[in-house]
């Protein structure tokens, strides 16, 4: 099935509101500062804004309606978007909808959540239904015991060991340490990584995101807006969002984006060889090798394989999480799922400063998210091109 | 003192349906009434054809060990006080024959890739969990015990040892040497019984005094009373006096397990005999309450609905009956093993089952 092209929607002005690891602040707080970020960042005024596409785990009992009110804004068109690390993608894809159809001008696009201490168990206890029937019981608070199986079935179909997804942690880790906006900077090592103790076998802590407090956000408009105003900007080429791919699958090896990338790189007329950084969604590194497969950066089981032929640093021969992502940023909640979006947006408006890769033209970022009880539900990529 | 963490307790209205068949120590699953698609976890619509008609099922309890994880942390401090010690909480993805995935605790002799073999059993919370298990059998897993670890084994009240019933429940604890037994009585016991080893012979008539004398208990056996027919006579035997000793024993049944040798007619009245169907009904709702308030300490309540049983007396009347030495060994070992509810013989369970697809016919001479 062929996607109809993006036609000049384009996303400026990243923003990052700082992420603290816990926060007496509610997720309006972080929310309400990523759009305040976003008017500065881009000379807006409030009332020029009249799309807002939100995403938040902590907002409850809002939604989007709720936020507005408290914002004070007033929009032609809105949208909650519920699903957690796909929320990034699927955000861009409606709001590039919105602006390509006329129905909103500029569309915020925010992602926040505050993070309280025990506020994760709570927000765990009661993610999905299937999640409190069949996870939380047996003490899986959390997704670290679902992946952790995904991990363990997959390192027994393809062979992988512990040293493939430590490399990748590593490699992520170093990245990290020009990012200010990190959390973890401190370098670690292979044997750091092998030397984490175990949270759930084969998980290993330097294997899980650190949950915290914090936003993301950009902008959606037409090209000729951000021309106008003379915002940087980066146009979108191509984005496909897939929910509840392979549900027959017994154990997830594979995700959405495996029934998607040809697609995707068609109507972004680009292929695997001409993505010059990708984003993934790192919640845990067997999800990272997932996405490398299923994007057709390498075959089906060589991710690890991939990561230790390659390297993932910005000056390397393939720039990879280049911030560090979220296993050194840190896990905002929805955030996490803009976090790709933010970063290359910088990288293709040259403002990823230390971290930037030289003339990095296309970037490449996908989301995951949604854990059900055994499986992750909703994925999603996008195809960016420097303007 | 604060109470004791529980397992969490928070399911959906289907997946309660998993906890009552858990109750009764079956192994059923959510199917399909139209496709015949197995669900887990449980669903209110089918997720193959959408149908609304789920019903549960007895399958078959054999799975596949896809994948698994050893918990050493967790968010929950039930777990967090057990996961790693002594070894990792073990937990794996099952694939039932049907095709469900299901998530279970995985016993430490389980390998991966492997045939397992599936039961449901109820948590110290009293909420379902399933277990899988090597097919053949190996030894008890510490980590499976903890789950249920509600097991009876430690100081035992029998209500009244002066009934035949009582008296055989008493001797099942006395053999199984459990702790003293505490053999409650408001007039004579047999001497043999009273002077065996173990065996505390108690006066409840003095319920002041029962809480003193005992210290905290493990397990109670509520056997019914003499009944003598009339409804007054027969509540107060059968409803009344377990209400009142549990609202005296309160203090020591943190933990503990209150095991109501109850009949089928709590369920099922028998047009024959109104006054006791119902006394029994109400001391099955009370009993539902008490499973409550029990499980906010992690103890449990369980029900035993018997048939007709084998009392003196009754030796000439036509029909199967229950002896009173296998109604205790099954209702101890249903004790154990999680069940929250037996139908320790053939005719109750007949019963349960013409209740359950005729429901008010049964009683009509149906």
């Amino acid at each position: 099935m062929s996607r109809a092209a993006f036609r000049d929607v384009v996303l400026a002005c990243p923003v990052s509101v700082p992420y603290a690891r816990f926060s007496a602040r509610g997720a309006q707080y972080f929310i309400g500062t990523a759009l305040r970020g976003l008017l500065a960042e881009s000379g807006l005024e409030k009332r020029e804004v009249d799309g807002l596409c939100v995403s938040s785990f902590s907002l409850y009992p809002d939604s989007g309606i709720g936020l507005l009110r408290a914002l004070g804004l007033q929009a032609t068109w809105l949208d909650t978007i519920p699903l957690g690390g796909a929320s990034g993608i699927v955000a861009l894809r409606r709001a590039a909808r919105a602006v390509e159809s006329g129905d909103a001008g500029i569309v915020a696009c925010i992602a926040g959540d505050t993070c309280a201490p025990g506020g994760f168990r709570e927000a765990t206890a009661r993610f999905s239904q299937a999640s409190q029937d069949a996870v939380y019981p047996v003490g899986a608070g959390g997704p670290n015991a679902s992946f952790a199986m995904i991990t363990d079935h997959y390192m027994r179909r393809f062979g992988a060991v512990a040293e493939d997804f430590g490399r990748l942690c590593v490699a992520q880790r170093a990245n990290a340490g020009p990012n200010p906006r990190a959390l973890l900077r401190k370098p670690i090592t292979l044997e750091d990584y092998l030397a984490s103790r175990p949270i759930s076998a084969p998980v290993r802590l330097l294997d899980c995101v650190m949950p915290c407090a914090g936003a993301e956000g950009f902008l959606v408009m037409r090209r000729g807006e951000a021309e106008a105003r003379g915002l940087p900007h980066c146009h979108l080429l191509a984005a496909t969002e897939r929910h509840n791919a392979y549900a027959d699958d017994p154990v997830q090896e594979r995700g959405g984006w495996a029934a998607d990338r040809e697609t995707l790189f068609a109507a972004a007329g680009t292929t695997p060889a001409g993505v010059d950084l990708f984003q993934s969604y790192d919640d845990y590194p067997v999800i990272s090798f997932l996405q490398l497969e299923d994007l057709g950066f390498c075959a089906k089981g060589e991710a690890g394989a991939f990561v230790a032929a390659h390297d993932l640093s910005p000056t390397g021969d393939f720039p990879m999480n280049t911030g560090g992502g979220q296993h050194s940023t840190g896990q905002a909640g929805a955030a996490g799922g803009f976090l790709g979006l933010t970063e290359t947006l910088r990288q293709l408006t040259g403002r990823a400063e230390e971290r930037a890769v030289p003339g990095a033209r296309i970037g490449l970022v996908s989301g995951f998210g949604m854990i059900a009880y055994d499986r992750g539900l909703s994925c999603g990529a996008a195809v960016l091109a420097a303007a | 003192m604060s109470a004791p963490a529980l397992p969490p307790r928070l399911r959906s209205a289907p997946a309660l349906g998993l906890t009552a068949r858990a109750a009764e120590g079956r192994f059923a699953l959510q199917e399909c009434t139209e496709c015949g698609a197995v669900q887990y976890p449980p669903q209110e619509i089918c997720a193959a054809c959408l149908s609304g008609d789920l019903r549960w099922r007895d399958v078959a309890p054999k799975g596949h060990l896809l994948a698994g994880t050893r918990l050493s942390h967790s968010l929950e401090p039930f777990f967090q006080a057990r996961a790693g010690r002594p070894a990792p909480w073990r937990l794996g993805l099952v694939r039932h024959e049907s095709g469900a995935v299901l998530t279970c605790f995985v016993h430490a002799a389980c390998v991966e890739d492997g045939p397992v073999r599936l039961s449901l059993t109820t948590d110290r919370a009293g909420m379902a969990c399933l277990l899988a298990q090597p097919e053949q059998a190996a030894e008890e897993d510490p980590m499976l015990t903890q789950i249920a670890a509600v097991t009876g084994r430690g100081p035992a009240l029998v209500t009244d040892a002066t009934t035949p019933v009582g008296a055989a429940f008493a001797r099942a604890l006395l053999a199984r040497g459990a702790g003293p037994v505490w053999l409650g009585h408001g007039g004579p016991l047999d001497p043999a019984l009273a002077g065996a080893e173990g065996a505390r012979p108690l006066d409840i008539s003095a319920l002041a005094d029962v809480v003193e004398m005992t210290g905290p208990l493990a397990l109670v056996v509520s056997v019914p009373g003499p009944g003598t027919g009339t409804l007054e006579e027969e509540m107060a035997a059968t409803c009344f006096a377990p209400a009142r000793l549990a609202a005296a024993l309160a203090p020591v049944l943190a933990g503990a397990a209150w095991l109501a040798v109850l009949g089928i007619e709590a369920r099922v009245p028998d047009p024959a005999r109104p006054a006791p169907s119902a006394a029994l009904a109400a001391a099955e709702a009370w009993l539902t309450g008490l499973r409550e308030t029990l499980s906010a300490s992690g103890g449990r309540a369980i029900g035993v609905y018997p048939g007709p049983l084998a009392l003196p007396g009754t030796e000439e009347v036509a029909g199967p009956r229950l002896a009173l030495p296998a109604l205790a060994r099954a209702a101890l070992d249903a004790l154990e093993s999680g069940v929250q509810e037996l139908f320790p013989d053939p005719v109750s369970r007949h019963l349960l089952a013409r209740a359950a697809t005729e429901g008010k016919a049964v009683g009509r001479g149906a």
